[in-house]
């Protein structure tokens, strides 16, 4: 079972699943919760023969072991076994603006400083908060 | 309480400032996940509105076809949505603190999943020694266990986690 942001996710289904309308439809429905401003995830699963995770399993045993990039050796590992996935569902969650961010942020404007928005988030979640934020006009 | 000015040097500086950097996650935001909608299959779930039950903690949920197609197997998604259910209440990295009894995780996302799951009838009761899963589903009473044999762990360059369990 693999969840994660939706590309990250869409990258790694087999090509069956990629090409499905299943997969259509839930873009369109995360697309939908983006817009609302929310964060989202995909769910995709897939099952493994016996024989592929044992030996996917020893290479895992040995990078995590490694001395030196252990991160970058184990997130090399993991590359290999979320593949071929297939996307089961989505989910969205909110995470509420504080209380007068939008004044503020509006006072910041007025002062004529600039604001930026550097993110990783969707793009239309970006673009939801930055209006809810009273960042973006439009 | 009323402020006083000590200097007024700090107004000249704050005069000065042109750009102000500030993350978002926690910061602008409340950093209070909600978990509110979700889609299975082909099916989206989660209408929006205020809902009517007690919710879990990290949960604001209402859809009354959730429970017609969770609990009768006849329903077309049946099957789509048990499977999205029991991801929810078994991908994760959540322990159980064993004096409070409450779910801890270092991501908020994934407690307002998994509190999803418990609220939908699928609560999970911690890991046990042999590192299994425990699931109760209390729509029928039945506990079920989920061998984990690896975690491919979330970074903030992976952008993803995994989670890999002996088929029962």
């Amino acid at each position: 079972m693999c969840k994660g942001a939706d590309t990250v996710i869409s990258e790694r289904l087999s090509h069956q699943s990629r090409e499905s309308d299943m997969f259509q439809k839930t873009e369109e429905i995360v697309n939908k919760y983006a817009e609302e401003g929310l964060r989202t995830l995909y769910l995709a699963e897939k099952i493994l023969d016996e024989q592929v995770y044992q030996q996917w399993n020893q290479k895992a045993q040995q990078a995590k072991l490694s001395m030196q990039n252990r991160e970058e050796m184990v997130a090399q590992v993991d590359e290999l076994i979320e593949t071929e996935l297939e996307l089961i569902g989505s989910t969205a969650i909110e995470d509420r603006l504080q209380d007068e961010v939008a004044d503020t942020i509006q006072f910041m404007k007025a002062a004529g400083i600039k604001v930026w928005v550097l993110t990783g988030d969707k793009i239309e979640t970006a673009m939801n908060i930055g209006l809810s934020a009273g960042l973006l006009d439009q | 309480m009323p402020m006083a000015a000590q200097a007024s040097n700090l107004n000249e500086e704050l005069g000065q400032v042109e750009y102000v950097f500030s993350d978002k996650t926690g910061t602008l935001t409340c950093n209070i996940m909600e978990f509110k909608k979700f889609s299975a299959g082909y099916q989206a779930y989660g209408t929006g509105e205020k809902p009517k039950k007690k919710q879990e903690e990290n949960v604001n949920f209402y859809d009354k076809n959730l429970e017609y197609d969770l609990l009768n197997n006849q329903r077309p998604n049946h099957e789509a949505l048990v499977r999205v259910v029991l991801f929810l209440a078994a991908c994760h990295t959540i322990v159980i603190d064993e004096k409070k009894g409450t779910y801890t995780s270092s991501s908020p996302d994934e407690l307002a999943l998994v509190n999803a799951a418990k609220q939908f009838g699928y609560e999970f009761q911690g890991r046990d020694p042999d590192d299994a899963m425990v699931i109760l589903n209390r729509n029928n009473g039945r506990t079920m266990k989920y061998q984990l044999l690896n975690i491919c762990e979330f970074t903030s360059t992976r952008k993803r986690m995994s989670c890999i369990f002996r088929d029962p």
